[in-house]
């Protein structure tokens, strides 16, 4: 266990892969928020506490977590940091810059099949989870097919929880009693339609 | 004790509840749920879907003795009816938030910010009656604790079995798949539905809202969703 502050953000860091300052930088920017929520939460009516209370979930500032907000913040940003630039994106998928240009967006929804980010010159970059390894291997989401399926995801859904769905087992992705990740179902021959219906249903209670 | 959930058997051949397995929720009972208010499929706090899903629901018992809608929610520990020796009861998690959170997030593990999510606790007005179907009636029928886990088409299956068996349900209760520690409440339209609708809402905010900040992240960090 760190002992120090510092020696825990030198540890997170680490785990993390990214450095100690950006850390820093996104602890002191969280506690900044923390502190600002802190002082508005303590204006939860007290009729809506005891309604928290009885469902057994505390409610104070005190009680507040920074880890979950920080872990999504770095997060974000390490997905940003390795997007990857067009005309490299465009190389490992076999399709023109200009054609990306058509189909990217920073959330999904509209006409976005592939999902990125710009620096700070404007420039789009492509989130790398959708790309192709080296050696040709996992890119599964750029294919035409995963492009169709994430076409079809709800409006608005975040590049983070885009990636994530990617790779989480899912319960419409069942074949041998074993539900498949959409990466390894298009992987491994699943049936593009099926995906498509599996993604239109995501944004459903 | 199989190690995979069967098919179930026919509704006539399931065993009947002992006492106790069929959990009373009386007026008073908390529950929470979260759900989303806008996008393609907005809906409200008392609003049960209308259709089975691709990504099937684990208690979706659609087209049993007229069932046509399911509302997912979560209860913290179930109030005691009068006179009941309250310390028999424990069993049940503490948070119902964070159930419902870790719900509303899987797979994922991810809180979708863009999603917009509210969350509603509400207080019955009259009660509720489901199967609890983490009880020893689960045992009794063969389902051990597959019920939890096994491929919701599947557990859907046996949710519809239960529903056309008995047809005063107004659900089941369950071990959440994602937090076992967690007790989950499936209940089917139209039998649940003036109940719930008639529930007395307690607290209604988005997720977003500063105020319920604490909370939130309290319960993200009990189940380990990333904000």
């Amino acid at each position: 266990m760190p002992r120090t502050l510092d020696d825990a953000l030198v540890a997170y860091a680490e785990a993390a892969h990214t450095e100690r300052e950006t850390v820093e930088a996104e602890l002191a920017g969280l506690l900044a928020e923390l502190a600002a929520t802190s002082r508005t939460a303590a204006a939860l009516p007290e009729a809506e506490r005891a309604a928290l209370a009885a469902v057994a979930t505390p409610a104070d500032p005190a009680d507040a977590a920074v880890a979950p907000s920080l872990r999504g913040a770095l997060a974000r940003r390490r997905m940003d940091a390795s997007a990857v630039r067009l005309d490299d994106a465009a190389r490992r998928l076999g399709i023109s810059a200009s054609a990306i240009r058509h189909v990217i967006g920073a959330r999904t929804g509209g006409g976005t099949e592939l999902l990125g980010c710009k620096d700070e010159r404007g420039r789009w970059h492509v989130h790398a989870y959708q790309l192709p390894d080296a050696h040709g291997r996992g890119g599964q989401p750029a294919s035409p097919a995963g492009r169709r399926a994430q076409r079809t995801l709800p409006a608005g859904m975040e590049p983070l929880a885009v990636a994530a769905w990617w790779d989480a087992p899912n319960a419409g992705l069942l074949s041998d009693e074993r539900e498949w990740t959409p990466r390894g179902w298009l992987g491994t021959g699943g049936d593009p339609a099926r995906l498509v219906e599996v993604a239109a249903a995501e944004g459903r209670d | 004790m199989s190690e995979r959930l069967a098919s179930p058997p026919a509704p006539g051949d399931l065993p009947e509840p002992r006492e106790g397995e069929r959990l009373r929720l009386e007026a008073g009972q908390a529950w929470a749920r979260i759900f989303l208010h806008a996008g393609a499929h907005p809906t409200t706090f008392d609003g049960f879907r209308r259709t089975p899903l691709a990504k099937l629901g684990r208690f979706d018992a659609f087209g049993a003795d007229g069932v046509d809608g399911v509302l997912y929610a979560a209860i913290a520990h179930p109030r005691p009816a009068a006179g009941t020796d309250t310390t028999a009861l424990g069993a049940f998690d503490p948070s119902a938030v964070a159930t419902c959170l870790a719900e509303a997030c899987q797979p994922l593990g991810v809180l979708d910010r863009a999603a917009q999510r509210t969350l509603v606790i509400a207080e019955l007005t009259e009660p509720l009656v489901v199967l609890d179907v983490s009880s020893d009636w689960a045992a009794r029928a063969g389902a051990g604790v597959h019920l939890s886990a096994a491929p919701r088409a599947l557990t859907s299956r046996w949710a519809a079995a239960v529903a056309q068996r008995w047809g005063d349900l107004d659900g089941v209760a369950a071990i959440s798949s994602v937090r076992p520690a967690g007790r989950a409440l499936a209940l089917w339209a139209p039998r649940a539905q003036r109940v719930v609708a008639s529930s007395r809402v307690r607290l209604h905010r988005g997720l977003d809202d500063p105020l319920l900040h604490p909370a939130l992240s309290w319960a993200a960090a009990q189940v380990d969703v990333v904000l």
